[in-house]
């Protein structure tokens, strides 16, 4: 039998006060975790989302609202000028060193109309785009059946519209007037793009006589996305110096709404580091009364031989070895809570991932808060004298 | 007599608010080894917080314990707690055993505090403390806890435990405390056997007078003083005049 033996037999036999404990330390370790792992979330959710838009950065309408990233590339009923490509072309080409680079310059025209298809119409939005600027820019984006557009009465559909409707390749639809084959229908990728039909951009712009105007410009290109700072002070020279259009960067974008989430956090943290400290100070008393309840078992121990750093060694590992379980315990409990927290609340989407550092974190926090709490107390006792031990069960 | 265990001028009191309470009035005592030391005398009398004392219990307030030439009120409380551990088995009146443990675990648990306690192999404490438990017919009841043992059983298990490390003294303070006669019986036997046997010091304190049968010397405690070779130690008790 040795030391650790010992505080593992005295946890087993006080089964409801080490439960107990072991609750008071789980709680502020399970708000920790969700706290980290909330974030987490919300910064991968954001950067799968900037990523899934594919583009550098968005030239839109100024009077669009755009509340959520994935509102960015989605325009109707606003138009701007043509001109605003060279306008775009122009500023990018000035700040990036290498001339050659290529710069992806994505027009958009959206258009809600009825589609026909020798059924009832279909109220639907139709995207006019250049596939091939789309597809340089979006190599990920990918037809499950079919192929891409290659003449002017084709179209493609987004998967989801297609499953709704009943549509596949080699149906015809009607819109406006005019009539396309669909040639192939797109993969999902859980954005609003899986919801419409593609045409080509200046087929939709006669279709629907907005030639001269578009909807959006969408721009790639590589140097911006390396370097925040130079993509942060195009859009803010686009925006300040472009009348009528407003540029937005999804990555900034997304870093804003995270800084936002993470000062938002930044003050949850405060409230959680008060929580610690409450629990801590919860946790102390626990182990006080429970030491104190402990005294002649104290005191027999150290009239037997055990020296002050035995006792020590003896009861802050039984309280390490708390600490640790609620680190473990604690990490799953705040796993569950984030997930409810972002399906009833918070609606990331990210679901919830296990993180290897917030585990640590998690379990280090479970044998710091025990630690802590319970070293002072400890420490006090082992000091007591034996006989005054013997004499008292609850004072020193 | 060779000089085992000496006390100079020993000295306790204790401050009970505003009253200074003399526990040990100066007392001078040699002990020699394989003695069988009963202290007896009235409650509050000092016998307790005399041997507390000299079992490096109690800090005295002046004077001196010397065990085997080693004065243990100058050791530190590593060194104390290791002398305490190597050299003296306690036995209490009550709760001296760890409940969370059973007999056996009880019987080696000192083991564990002892410095070079790793070195010693697990098979020999075990089978040590077999043989202990076995001696006290106890080796039934190895797996028992506390709470499944009467208060006979207690007490063996309790001097098992006391000469687990094999020390050269046994201390104990009312060993027959709340027993019936026979079971008090049984444990003043299995303590002189101890002292025959195995030659180790016993130093008792107890209100009972069934000890002093088996004690070599008889130490009358009053109002913190000890009262050596009375002639009669119940007519002692009772209140009647002794030698300082």
């Amino acid at each position: 039998m040795e030391l650790l033996s010992l505080a593992a037999k005295d946890i087993l036999r006080r089964k409801a006060k080490s439960l107990y404990l072991l609750a008071a330390i789980v709680i502020p370790v399970a708000i920790l975790s969700t706290i980290l792992l909330t974030l987490d979330n919300a910064d991968s959710s954001l950067s799968t989302l900037a990523s899934k838009f594919g583009f550098t950065m968005s030239v839109q309408p100024k009077n669009v609202k755009v509340e959520r990233i994935d509102q960015i590339g989605i325009v109707i009923g606003e138009y701007i000028p043509e001109s605003i490509i060279a306008t775009v072309e122009s500023a990018v080409r000035s700040r990036i060193r290498n001339d050659r680079e290529p710069i992806i310059i994505a027009p958009r025209l959206y258009l809600r109309t009825d589609i026909r298809a020798g059924k009832s119409p279909v109220n639907s939005v139709v995207a006019g785009v250049d596939f091939q600027a789309e597809l340089a820019a979006k190599p990920s984006w990918k037809v499950t059946s079919g192929r891409w557009p290659a003449g002017e009465s084709e179209a493609v559909l987004g998967g989801t519209y297609a499953r709704a409707n009943n549509f596949s390749e080699k149906d015809g639809i009607t819109i406006n007037g005019r009539e396309f084959r669909v040639v192939g229908v797109l993969q999902d990728y859980n954005a609003s793009e899986d919801y419409m039909v593609f045409v080509p951009f200046r087929v939709l712009q006669s279709l629907s006589s907005r030639e001269g105007f578009l909807s959006l410009v969408n721009v790639q290109n590589v140097s911006l996305d390396r370097d925040r700072n130079l993509l942060s002070s195009l859009v803010a020279d686009l925006n300040g110096k472009v009348p009528n259009i407003k540029a937005l960067a999804p990555q900034q974008f997304s870093t804003m709404k995270y800084m936002l989430l993470k000062k938002t956090f930044k003050f949850l943290f405060s409230i959680i580091a008060a929580t610690v400290f409450i629990s801590i100070f919860a946790i102390f008393n626990i182990v006080t009364s429970v030491l104190f309840s402990r005294v002649r078992e104290i005191g027999l121990l150290k009239a037997v031989g055990a020296s002050r750093s035995q006792l020590l060694a003896v009861f802050l590992s039984e309280y390490a070895a708390l600490g640790l379980a609620a680190g473990i315990v604690g990490y799953p409990a705040g796993m569950v809570i984030t997930y409810l927290l972002d399906s009833l609340v918070l609606n990331l989407g990210a679901g919830v991932r296990v993180s290897p550092a917030v585990i640590l974190i998690a379990v280090a926090s479970g044998l710091l808060c025990s630690l802590t709490a319970s070293f002072y107390p400890t420490y006090q006792l082992s000091k007591i004298k034996i006989t005054d031990s013997f004499r008292t069960q609850w004072e020193v | 007599m060779n000089a085992f265990i000496q006390t100079q001028a020993l000295k306790k009191t204790y401050q009970l608010g505003d009253q200074r309470v003399e526990a040990l009035r100066g007392i001078e005592l040699t002990i020699a080894q394989s003695d069988f030391v009963v202290f007896m005398g009235h409650s509050g009398s000092g016998k307790t917080t005399l041997i507390s004392t000299i079992g490096g219990l109690t800090r005295p307030t002046e004077g001196s314990v010397s065990i085997e030439g080693t004065d243990i009120w100058r050791l530190n409380d590593r060194e104390l707690s290791a002398f305490r551990n190597r050299k003296i088995g306690f036995m209490f009146q009550s709760f001296s055993l760890l409940p969370s443990l059973n007999v056996l675990q009880n019987v080696v648990m000192p083991v564990i505090f002892r410095k070079n306690g790793k070195r010693e192999k697990t098979d020999a404490i075990r089978e040590r403390a077999l043989s202990l438990l076995a001696g006290l017919e106890m080796k039934k009841k190895i797996d028992a806890h506390p709470s499944e043992l009467s208060g006979g059983e207690q007490r063996r298990v309790a001097i098992a435990r006391a000469l687990i490390n094999e020390p050269d003294i046994i201390l104990a303070d009312e060993p027959t405390g709340e027993l019936d006669i026979r079971t008090e019986r049984e444990v003043i036997e299995i303590f002189r056997a101890i002292n025959s046997q195995y030659r180790k010091t016993i130093i008792v304190v107890s209100h009972s007078l069934s000890w002093l049968e088996s004690a070599k010397t008889v130490i009358i405690m009053k109002d913190g003083l000890m009262h050596l070779d009375v002639p009669d130690p119940v007519e002692a008790l009772m209140g009647r005049a002794c030698r300082p």
